[in-house]
């Protein structure tokens, strides 16, 4: 996995690429908790060259989602491509984001 | 139950309604008119009068029509169900002209009676043959069937035909003008504008003609004079036989049936947007109805039929493909077989109008061909067996004289890119499927890194057997779900044993491992238990497991699991 980040207004947005499971979520985890204890709380992170999401990192989306609303901020989703979208929706994740394909509209909904 | 695609405006089973069908009827007809050449061909190089010639183009009106209308049937064994226009078109020249030196109008009607014949016998034996046709060589074939017409089309869109044997400035201006008014209205119009947009742009293009003096008073005048009203003289040459000419016309018959076949699959395809594989049944109806066709193409008096692909690029194109349009084309055809007056104005055709118009199907015809061939994973075998077929169908186009001296017998086979490209994919996908196991293996201890070997064992293994990108996706990541939870939970310290097993409607894979099984529960954990019950992931992975397969089990004996998951392909 990898992971690109920058910033619009107050929004982090994080491009992930590759895969993103039980093996790669602690990469993801270093990356944002500096982020979160520095006060981040939006952040919009970029699916579109997500090649794979297992349900170990869906859990690690989930609690990022939490830690980011108990600070009054939230987690939305870029470019989910389908046969993602379908992994999101076999758990029942589509309920719990927002999903964009706009980078502008987006980051006007945080 | 096949999906109606998104881009259709009438699918298969609907209905645009009376006069729609008949603008829609007329709209087909006018790309079928191009196919008149060929009688006119045959009777020319047999020294044959030019009544003889308006006669076999009357009988190929009344031929082709039924044939559409047999092909166009959805209920019973014969027709495919779809609109697939049936005309008089090459396959079946060489042999005719064969027969015609031979023995006159009287052998070639004899003999595509055989032929039709023998196509409605090949038929029945379709439906047993799934292997033999996987889609990378019914791509292959779709694909070689629209590249087939491009050298016909080029010539008239450049204005070359018998008269003008290099490119007229006059005629690409007004085959530039009916192949762009034909894309404007088809990209930029919408609804009844996009339905029409060949008709459109053929009255463009005739208006250009006109203008140009390339429609001059002289053909005006022709047309005029023909009859209004005449009974098409049925069966009149006879029927005769000759044992030499069989070859030529079985080998004839099977490049019709291939093209057939290629051409019903494009069917299926457009009309199903869940489409995952030829209906070899369907396309078996869609063959004995061609065969049916040939047969009554003797026994009226007119040249053997084949579908035709222009029709179908063009049903494609305007987004109408219901049979309802066979039927009304199939009806028009035949009336137009009693009405010369009003044939002639699709006889006399300006030839840049014609090419512009097959240039426009032809495209449609490619890219589905394409589609075909990429909704499999490809691997090398699968790549030689497009790539070399493609390279020695085209080679027919590009150095005919190459094959010049091929024997009669054979010649159809090399006459065409078809026939050649079709050959080829068949025979080379019969040999490279030698030593292509339809069971792998691949044993891997979880907590290592397993994702990658999954990764890498399903992506070789699916490129292998040419299975859908997305089962294989699936599968992929269930077994790696599956692996995931097993070392997060401790399910097991030894490795795991898996054996993926394949056809071409099922991918099973079995995991078997020395320790606990994983529960596959039929209600996923909510986002609050996530977050607070300790057991909640280990169900989503269940869960996830189950759900991303078709069918999921699990057994246990003596400390052995084993999990069995099924995939519908």
């Amino acid at each position: 996995m990898k992971l690109w980040e920058k910033r619009q207004n107050d929004v982090v947005i994080l491009a992930v690429h590759g895969r993103f499971d039980a093996t790669t979520a602690p990469l993801f985890e270093q990356q944002v908790a500096p982020m979160l204890d520095g006060g981040d709380k939006n952040f919009l992170l970029d699916l579109a060259h997500l090649d794979y999401i297992s349900s170990a990192a869906l859990r690690r989306l989930l609690f990022l989602a939490k830690q980011a609303e108990d600070k009054g901020g939230k987690v939305a989703l870029l470019s989910v491509q389908s046969h993602i979208l379908e992994i999101f929706d076999m758990a029942g994740f589509t309920q719990l984001f927002q999903f964009y394909t706009d980078q502008e509209e987006a980051v006007r909904s945080f | 139950m096949p999906r109606k695609p998104s881009n259709l405006i009438y699918g298969v089973d609907e209905s645009p309604g009376g006069i729609a069908l008949v603008l829609l009827g007329f709209q087909h007809i006018s790309l079928l008119a191009i196919a008149f050449i060929f009688p006119v061909v045959v009777v020319d190089a047999i020294g044959g009068t030019p009544d003889q010639a308006g006669g076999l183009i009357s009988m190929a009106m009344l031929a082709t029509g039924f044939g559409t209308i047999l092909q166009g049937i959805n209920r019973g064994p014969v027709g495919s169900g779809y609109l697939c226009p049936l005309l008089n078109g090459p396959a079946f020249l060489s042999a005719s002209l064969m027969a015609g030196k031979m023995g006159g109008l009287a052998l070639i009607f004899g003999m595509t009676a055989v032929a039709g014949c023998f196509e409605a016998f090949f038929s029945r034996l379709l439906s047993r043959m799934r292997a033999v046709f996987p889609a990378e060589v019914t791509g292959t074939i779709v694909t070689m069937v629209g590249i087939e017409v491009i050298p016909i089309a080029v010539r008239k869109f450049l204005g070359v035909d018998k008269i003008h044997f290099a490119p007229d400035p006059t005629s690409i201006c007004v085959a530039v003008i009916t192949l762009g008014a034909m894309a404007c209205f088809n990209v930029w119009g919408k609804g009844k504008l996009r339905l029409y947009s060949v008709l459109l742009g053929m009255f463009v293009g005739y208006g250009a003609a006109a203008a140009t003096g390339i429609l001059n008073m002289d053909t005006i005048r022709a047309m005029m004079e023909a009859p209004f009203f005449s009974l098409p003289a049925v069966g009149h040459y006879g029927l005769s036989f000759q044992w030499v000419l069989l070859i030529p016309f079985l080998v004839a018959a099977l490049s019709s049936a291939l093209k057939t076949m290629g051409d019903v699959t494009t069917c299926q395809k457009i009309n199903d947007s869940q489409w995952k594989r030829p209906d070899m049944v369907n396309i078996s109806g869609g063959v004995l109805a061609c065969g049916i066709g040939n047969i009554l193409s003797g026994m009226l008096g007119a040249l053997g039929q084949s579908v035709s692909s222009s029709n179908i690029g063009l049903s494609i194109a305007t987004g109408a493909t219901s049979r309802r349009i066979a039927y009304s084309t199939g009806g028009i055809l035949i009336l137009l077989a009693f009405f010369p007056k009003f044939a002639s104005i699709f006889v006399i055709m300006p030839t840049p109008i014609m090419g512009a118009s097959l240039i426009f199907s032809v495209s449609f015809m490619i890219l589905a061909g394409l589609q075909i061939i990429m909704s499999r994973m490809i691997d090398a075998r699968k790549t030689f067996v497009i790539g070399i077929s493609i390279i020695f169908g085209l080679s027919i186009e590009f150095a005919p004289d190459l094959y010049r001296n091929v024997h009669p017998w054979i010649q159809p086979v090399f006459g065409s890119s078809l026939s050649l490209a079709t050959i080829c994919a068949i025979l080379l996908n019969l040999f490279f499927r030698i030593g292509i196991a339809r069971k792998a293996s691949l044993s891997l201890k979880p907590g290592e890194d397993t994702s990658e070997a999954i990764d890498h064992f399903m992506e070789q293994q699916g490129r292998a057997w040419g299975a859908r990108g997305e089962v294989i996706y699936k599968a992929t990541a269930a077994m790696s779900e599956f692996f995931e939870a097993a070392a997060e939970n401790a399910l097991t310290q030894q490795p795991v044993a898996m054996t993926a097993r394949f056809d071409e409607f099922n991918l099973d894979i079995e995991m078997a491992y020395a320790g606990a099984p994983i529960e596959l529960p039929a209600q996923r954990p909510d986002a609050r238990d996530l977050l607070t019950d300790e057991t909640a992931p280990l169900r989503l992975a269940g869960y996830m497991v189950r759900s991303l397969a078709d069918g999921a089990a699990i057994e246990t004996n003596a400390g052995q699991s084993r999990i069995h998951l099924h995939f519908n392909h």
